[in-house]
């Protein structure tokens, strides 16, 4: 967190932390991976009912993945398959429970990468920049729509999902997972950038370069 | 259509880093007071929020009914063929 000087009513000055306007994944307490952790240690020992669970779960992200990231749902019952199989083996020999999330992200991204066939028309690079930003007088492209103000309402808006989905489309594999691991599976930049095999600073490049595509595709995109 | 500035274009990155609260105090100032006066990076900074709000959205998708059967049938089939018990 950073921080910053402010002057107090009295004249003193006082260091504060600035608060980031659109806070996430900030702090070093996440609950889920405390929750994947537990699930794993209790898994290696013996704990049928976490075993279950941990490969339930496995198999969960293996279809989100595959689904969001790969695209196509042939593919992802593979992926599903070889992240439980992979899940049980690792439960057996575990030595670092707190690695098991992104060794599960890595293990299911793996899966899909080696199973998927080449896409026909899939976008290799990012569209420029200039192309994506608004005109200096900030209002030439239809604006995005808005999402609503709370998860419930966003999950009724079919409409959007699909444009949403649509957008993802348009990125390039490596940029798509990235939004899918960050945005929409949570997981830290550092565990992102585990999960991808790149370094922190370029897995906060790339996002910020896929958010501003996509908030263009979903502005003046699939309509 | 008006072309971005130069420095609109090379502050889009820093847009987005700003909404993640990840510059430097000094830097989030320059970003939140060009911001403010500027129509294009204030359209920019608007459309991006709503944007992650739609990615974040679409956090954990339930998996189809249909799906979850044959994942729990997987784990069933595996755990008997190596012979533990889940």
């Amino acid at each position: 967190m950073k921080q910053r000087m402010v002057t107090t009513k009295g004249g003193g000055r006082r260091v504060t932390k600035s608060q980031p306007l659109n806070p996430v994944h900030k702090g070093s307490v996440d609950p889920e991976q405390d929750e994947y952790t537990d699930l794993v240690r209790s898994a290696a020992a013996g704990d049928a009912e976490a075993l279950e669970r941990l490969l339930m779960r496995a198999q969960e992200v293996a279809w989100r993945f595959s689904t969001s990231v790969c695209g196509h749902a042939n593919d992802a019952e593979d992926a599903m398959q070889e992240a439980l199989i992979k899940t049980y083996r690792y439960v057996g020999r575990i030595r670092e429970p707190e690695a098991f999330r992104p060794w599960l992200y890595r293990t299911v991204r793996n899966a899909c990468l080696m199973g998927r066939r080449k896409r026909v028309g899939e976008p290799a690079r990012l569209q420029s920049l200039d192309d994506v930003l608004p005109g200096h007088d900030g209002s030439t492209r239809p604006d995005a729509p808005d999402p609503g103000k709370n998860p419930e309402q966003l999950a009724d808006n079919v409409g959007l999902r699909r444009r949403l989905r649509k957008a993802l489309r348009a990125l390039p594999g490596p940029y798509r997972a990235i939004v899918f691991l960050r945005e929409m599976e949570g997981l830290s930049t550092r565990e992102v950038a585990k999960v991808m095999g790149i370094s922190e600073e370029n897995v906060k490049t790339r996002l910020h370069r896929a958010r501003i595509q996509l908030q263009a595709q979903l502005g003046s995109g699939a309509k | 259509m008006t072309r971005p500035s130069a420095r609109c274009r090379a502050l889009l990155l820093e847009v987005s880093r700003y909404l993640d609260g990840d510059l430097t105090p000094v830097r989030r100032r320059k970003v939140e007071r060009h911001i403010n006066r500027c129509a294009c990076c204030g359209t920019m900074a608007a459309r991006l929020r709503k944007t992650v709000a739609t990615c974040r959205a679409e956090r954990r998708r339930r998996l189809p009914r249909a799906v979850v059967l044959r994942a729990k049938k997987r784990i069933t089939t595996l755990v008997a063929q190596q012979g533990r018990q889940p």
